[in-house]
């Protein structure tokens, strides 16, 4: 015991230092919405926020953000912060130092001192080597800090003098013009600064080293992952809000107001009506519709799937359980993957060029339900095989054990513990296919605003024939609509609405709403079963 | 042991009751499906087996044969397809035509307490819209709102696509908005001996400029300046004499394939052949409004039926002669002296199946002839914004057709 | 009796002798009656393939055949007709692959030989497409090149994956190593959901917002860029990127991150020193998918560039867009005919060659990384 030693194994406390490393987190962050704010042009660079001009607003805080930083990393230089610092900030840090530096230098003396483009190189190439040197010579905590900061003190600077102001702008002086203007410079500057000091005030928190680049790295990347699901929110929450008045109107809810089916035998009515989906586009409705279009897309759905499904579970059974892994499966797999990567615009032009002289020459249903399938099936025998891959050997050798033959295995035992595997592999793909464009932009796309009685019925379509061949369905060959190619038809030409659609921007939106639901409740639906099957095999 | 089997057999009933219900869900509906949507329960495709074009999955057909069946007095469904200038006019047609308005609806049809359609006194009818007109060339009347004798639609693409569908008879009439010469290169000869060329109105082709431009006092351009802009030599309006307007100008073009471009090209710039030089291409006339809407400084041609207060036509001085946009001035855009000035055409193939032989069958017959009429061409060209065609030139279309009435 | 020796000869020759070994094996090891139907069946079926081809409207005889066939053989002989008909589903993968090949080349041929150029006396074909930088379909001279579409496409290209690449990874990073089990559980259908979006509603949004905002932005003439179709292109690709390098991550051996933590590295140096390595090739052959994927994309692009196909001017300004390969094809397949059809089937071969490409590279590099890591997978 003599000798013992009380050493801090936890550091539970946050120290007066801590909360000023946080604060200055704080404030970037702060930054970093403020100028995500002003690109998407929330405030603007001429409306004050809070009484301040906003240029002078963002200029103040970045002089607060840089100099805090900087602040912090001297403190801790000269020994009042306690902190763990390396002896270098390292190639990483010094390089991404470097960067924003070049970008600076080369831009003022390209520009500001008018150099031209070579001189601007050559003193970007000044700056940022001056800053490489200043973040990886010095203790780590000097070096990473105060190059950085400086940016921010730097171009608060700026603003706050009044250098770059709300009238600022600079023309590239190209043949096609472009120019830099103010509302996107001060914005996308304040962002990259907000990110490059928010970082070094995270590693300052961290107490740098080790755990300092820990805590940096952490926060760059929990930014990234938070930003692109509050991307994909914002998108489909701006869909879902341009579109819903589009969809929702002339809904009507109640007894008898929608329209009437019969299912075995009975005749009711459903007790809803949305005319947007329920109607087509004729004169005498009350409220335009896109069901031509939905029913297209449910037609060629049905119709890919029916191809692809058989043909690629079959395949996927050959290459798992009949084929020897050799040249063969190789170049199967190739093949498969090769098919999986190649654009949907190619398999468009391949039907195009393949189908659409077999179907009489024209753009066809049937042609746009195999081009599909095309699309579909590479999926199909990905998934199935890495379904069936995944099915124990030990069932299999059971089986055989028991006498079984080799088909009788396939069929019983290994096609249905791979089962959750391809419907999970094929709603996925479905899900795909839906929104697709491409393909049958030139093999099927046909009519867009047609009333609700020239919807396609193949069903009721099929008829016998005296001539070879005996079986028809002209409603498989007709060119109808689905509801992707619909929205790009409302893009490109809006006219066909007539006078009686209200708002066909609303029109257009809404349609844009009802194909993102489809397609993403494909999604979820698939994404739900696989959750489901893993559960189902985590309790085995 | 038996923990496992009780699940196995679980989740084996669970298998069978998700196949039974899907199974359910199936034929349901397909029982479904059998009806059609929201607006009066007709099939509209009356899919008699008329047109030779069916097959089945692995089946081959002799290309081109797909013959549209237009013998006799077969009702299936009338197609057309082709230019979006002339597509305004063909949809609003084939919109009116398949709801078959009864003659007491007084907005679209007939006359009643609120109002009379245009032309309704040469009319004076208790049928429906579409069995009116039909009824002339030998259909029966259906007398039921929303089910015409024949149904119609109308495809969106370009005058070339039309031109060239009509002609491999993929549809059985061609809009276009380009002399069908001109859009696939042919000699009048062989024009004349395809197909038939059925003029159903005429479009002033304007020549439109953004908001700003007009805002800066540009609101006539003389042949040369617009030739000039058309082929990059001004890249500026500044450019031009007299324009103290400083902007680039973004010059907006239509698609190559496109009968305004073919029309564009060969009556401002002399050639159908003719050398442009755009900063961008659309396909339709509707992008082209929406881009010159949002733009500034930009200049584009497109057709009258686009026109609003953000795209705004100017006038346009030919060799000492202005034309100006509005139809009560001496010399207007609405005029056929405008050199820009074109027809719209609808062709139909020339046949054996038709009778006498002849460019039209009956069921395009009856259709363009609701076009020819006062009320048709108030209602379809004029309310569209289009120069109606004057009374010789109605005589002379309805010629073509005469020969069909029954 | 029939004995198949692995070692007997490699190569071509040996690989032929083992098929046809395989085949005598199967006819031997089934009855009669069980191999004329399934010979039967296959003959039907090619019959039935070579028909329709040939675009003949007796093709439905063989099918019906192969059908009636397919039906006996399934009643009673299951066994060889189930594996029969496994592989001719199989060969028709593989002959999808080709059709789409022969179709496409066929198409483009004329238009590559009327774009030749003489180099050396020699006439090559298609060599103008590359070399010249004008597209003009209608007026003299007409002239089919490739090189602004190329251009095009490679702006977006680099843009999409400037924009997919380091997202991307940082986000495969955070899902596989980083996050919580709840954050994973809310995160990774995040963006399954995002891969799920389809393209024609990013060009919606990129035409009706994003681009009249781009164009006040920079105060451009119109608008177009291929600055935002890269961006949007880029969001497009990054669900590619982040899934399959979250695999790559995934598969590193959990025993080398284990060891790294044992010797008191932090999370973060362990995935950059250990796991990060470990698994470079399977990340890479994630942004070479991404890369693909951008490449491939069509609509958005259609929607949101200007349809005149030219080089910007100058060749880096980012700020005009003009036109893709991809949309090339999308915009003029309506009125295009003769020449310039061929033309678009032109544009279609490089994009099938440069995105297979990709993807053999692709499966390469992920073949050499299963085989580094050995068996530990």
């Amino acid at each position: 015991m003599a000798g013992a030693t009380q050493s801090q194994l936890v550091e539970q406390e946050t120290s007066g230092t801590d909360a000023v490393a946080a604060a200055a987190v704080g404030v970037s962050a702060i930054l970093f919405v403020l100028s995500i704010l002003a690109l998407f042009e929330r405030i603007t660079l001429t409306d004050p926020i809070a009484g301040l001009p906003t240029v002078t607003l963002l200029g103040g805080l970045l002089v607060v953000l840089g100099g805090t930083v900087m602040g912090f990393g001297v403190g801790s230089r000269l020994g009042y912060v306690e902190t763990d610092p390396s002896t270098s900030a390292g190639l990483i840090a010094s390089f991404a130092a470097a960067v924003p530096w070049f970008v600076v230098g080369g831009g003022v003396a390209s520009e500001t001192l008018g150099l031209g483009a070579a001189g601007g190189l050559v003193a970007g190439l000044l700056t940022g080597g001056l800053a490489f040197v200043a973040t990886a010579l010095p203790r780590e905590d000097l070096g990473s800090t105060v190059p950085i900061g400086a940016l921010p003190v730097l171009t608060g600077l700026v603003f706050l003098t009044g250098t770059i102001g709300p009238g600022w702008i600079w023309n590239l002086g190209w043949e096609q013009p472009a120019s830099f203007t103010a509302e996107f410079v001060v914005p996308t500057v304040t962002l990259f600064n907000a990110l490059f000091a928010g970082w070094a005030a995270a590693k300052a928190y961290g107490g740098f080293g080790a755990r300092g680049r820990h805590m940096g790295a952490y926060t760059l990347v929990y930014l990234n992952a938070l930003s692109i699901v509050a991307f994909l929110f914002i998108l489909v929450a701006f869909v879902v809000v341009q579109g819903i008045p589009g969809v929702l109107t002339g809904v009507q809810v109640g007894a008898g107001v929608g329209p009437e089916s019969t299912i075995f035998g009975l005749t009711f009515s459903w007790p809803i009506s949305v005319p947007f989906v329920m109607n087509g586009v004729a004169l005498l409705n009350d409220y335009q519709g896109v069901l031509p279009a939905i029913v297209g897309t449910f037609w060629l759905v049905v119709g890919a799937v029916l191809f692809a499904v058989p043909l690629g579970v079959g395949a996927a059974i050959f290459l798992t359980e009949y084929a020897e892994r050799g040249r063969f499966t190789q170049i199967v797999e190739i093949a498969t993957n090769g098919l999986w990567s190649t654009p949907s615009i190619v398999f468009g032009l391949f039907g195009f060029a393949f189908l659409v002289p077999r179907f009489g020459n024209q753009k066809s249903l049937l042609a746009g339900m195999l081009t599909l399938g095309f699309m579909l099936l590479p999926l199909v025998v990905i998934t199935s095989r890495e379904a069936m891959i995944a099915v124990p050997d030990e069932y299999r050798d059971a089986s055989a054990a028991l006498g079984v033959s080799r088909w009788q295995t396939i069929r019983s035992v290994v096609l249905p513990a791979a089962l959750p595997g391809v419907v999970t592999g094929v709603i996925l793909g479905v899900g795909r296919i839906a929104g697709e464009t491409a393909p049958i932009l030139l093999t099927m796309a046909g009519g867009t605003f047609v009333p609700g009685g020239q919807t396609v019925d193949v069903v009721g379509g099929f008829q016998f024939t005296a001539t070879p061949p005996f079986v028809a369905n002209p409603e498989l060959l007709q060119a109808t609509s689905a509801l992707p190619y619909q929205l790009f038809a409302l893009i490109t030409a809006g006219v066909g609405l007539g006078q009686n659609v209200a708002d066909p921007d609303g029109f257009r939106w809404a349609t844009a709403l009802v194909l993102l639901i489809v397609v993403l409740s494909f999604y979820a639906i698939g994404i739900g079963t696989r959750y489901y099957f893993r559960r189902q095999l985590r309790h085995e | 042991m038996s923990d496992d089997s009780e699940r196995v057999s679980d989740r084996v009933s669970r298998r069978k009751f998700l196949m039974t219900s899907g199974l359910v869900g199936a034929a349901g509906l397909a029982g479904c499906s059998g009806q059609s949507g929201g607006d009066g329960g007709s099939s509209g495709d009356g899919g008699d087996g008329g047109s030779d074009d069916t097959a089945t999955p692995t089946e081959a057909e002799a290309s081109g044969d797909g013959g549209s069946g237009n013998g006799g007095s077969s009702t299936s469904l009338l197609t057309a397809e082709g230019s979006s200038t002339v597509y305004p006019i063909s949809n609003k047609g084939s919109s009116y035509w398949n709801s078959n308005a009864p003659p007491s609806d007084g907005e679209y049809w007939g006359s009643n307490s609120e109002g009379s359609v245009p032309g309704w006194s040469e009319i004076e009818t208790d049928m429906l819209l579409a069995d009116y007109f039909a009824q002339q060339f030998g259909f029966e009347p259906t007398e039921q709102r929303s089910s015409p004798p024949f149904p119609t639609t109308v495809g969106l693409s370009h005058s070339g696509t039309g031109c060239q569908a009509v002609v491999d008879g993929l549809v059985d009439i061609g809009n276009s908005s380009g002399p069908i010469t001109a859009e696939l290169d042919w000699s009048e000869e062989k024009a004349n001996n395809t197909v038939v060329d059925h003029v159903v109105g005429r479009d002033g082709q304007p020549v439109v400029v953004s908001n700003d431009v007009i805002d800066a006092g540009i609101d006539q351009l003389t042949g040369e300046q617009v030739r000039a802009i058309f082929q990059g030599e001004v890249g500026n309006w500044s450019e031009l004499d007299g324009i103290d307007y400083d902007q680039e100008i973004f010059v907006i073009g239509r698609a190559e394939g496109s009968g305004t471009d073919t029309a564009f090209r060969l009556n401002m710039l002399g050639d159908a052949d003719a050398p442009m030089e755009v900063d961008t291409r659309q396909g339709q006339n509707q992008q082209v409004a929406q881009l010159v809407s949002q733009n500034e400084g930009a200049i584009a041609y497109m057709a009258l039926a686009f026109t609003s207060e953000s795209v705004i036509p100017i006038a346009i001085d030919f060799e000492g002669t202005v034309y100006e946009p509005s139809k009560d001035a001496e010399n207007t855009i609405f005029d056929s002296a405008y050199p820009l000035n074109r027809d719209l055409h609808m062709y139909t193939l020339i046949e054996e199946g038709n009778p006498g032989g002849g460019g039209t069958g009956p069921r395009e017959a009856a259709f363009l002839n609701m076009f020819l009429t006062t009320f048709g061409q108030v209602v379809f060209v004029e309310q569209n914004n289009y120069i109606p065609l004057p009374t010789k030139d109605i005589q002379a279309e309805k010629e073509k057709l005469s020969d069909l009435m029954a | 009796m029939a004995s198949v020796t692995e070692s007997e000869g490699t190569g071509l020759g040996g690989a032929t002798r083992r098929q046809i070994q395989r085949v005598r094996d199967f006819a031997d090891d089934t009855e009669p009656a069980a191999l004329v139907t399934v010979t039967v069946m296959a003959i039907a079926l090619l019959a039935a393939f070579v028909g329709f081809l040939l675009v003949s409207s007796l093709t439905i005889v063989p099918f019906a055949v192969f059908l009636l066939a397919a039906g006996y053989g399934w009643l009673r002989h299951q066994g060889p007709t189930a594996q029969v008909l496994t592989l001719t589903m199989t060969v028709s993968t593989l002959l999808i692959l080709g059709l789409i090949i022969v179709f496409i080349f066929i198409e483009a041929v004329p238009v590559i030989r009327y774009e030749s150029a003489t180099v050396f006396g020699v006439s090559v074909p298609g060599l103008r497409m590359f070399i010249e930088t004008r597209w003009d379909a209608v007026s003299d001279p007409v002239r089919y090149s490739m090189v602004p579409m190329i251009h095009g496409t490679l702006l977006v290209t680099v843009i999409a994956t400037a924009v997919a690449a380091p997202l991307g990874v940082a986000a495969a990073l955070f899902l596989s190593e980083i996050a919580p089990a709840t954050v994973r559980e809310l995160v990774k259908p995040g963006v399954e959901i995002l891969a799920g979006i389809p393209s024609i509603v990013y060009g919606f949004i990129g035409f009706t917002v994003l681009a009249p905002w781009a164009s006040d932005q920079f105060d451009l003439t119109g608008q177009g860029t291929y600055l935002f179709v890269g961006v949007v292109v880029g969001l497009m690709a990054l669900p590619t990127v982040v899934s399959v390098a979250e695999d790559a991550l995934s598969s590193v051996p959990e025993s080398m991150k284990s060891g790294s933590l044992a010797m008191g590295t932090t999370d973060w140096q362990t995935m950059t020193s250990i796991t990060l390595p470990a698994a470079f090739s399977g990340v890479s052959a994630a942004v070479l998918l991404g890369v693909g994927r951008a490449i491939g994309e069509t609509m958005a692009a259609t929607v949101m560039l200007r349809g005149v196909p030219r080089l910007t001017d100058p060749l880096v300004n980012v700020f005009y867009g003009q036109e893709t390969l991809t949309s090339l094809i999308a915009r003029n397949y309506g009125e295009a005919d003769g020449l310039q059809m061929d033309a678009l089937f032109a544009a279609g071969v490089i994009l099938f060659i440069t995105v297979l490409v990709i993807s053999i590279g692709s499966q390469y590099i992920e073949w050499r990384m299963r085989r580094t890591l050995g068996g530990e997978v």
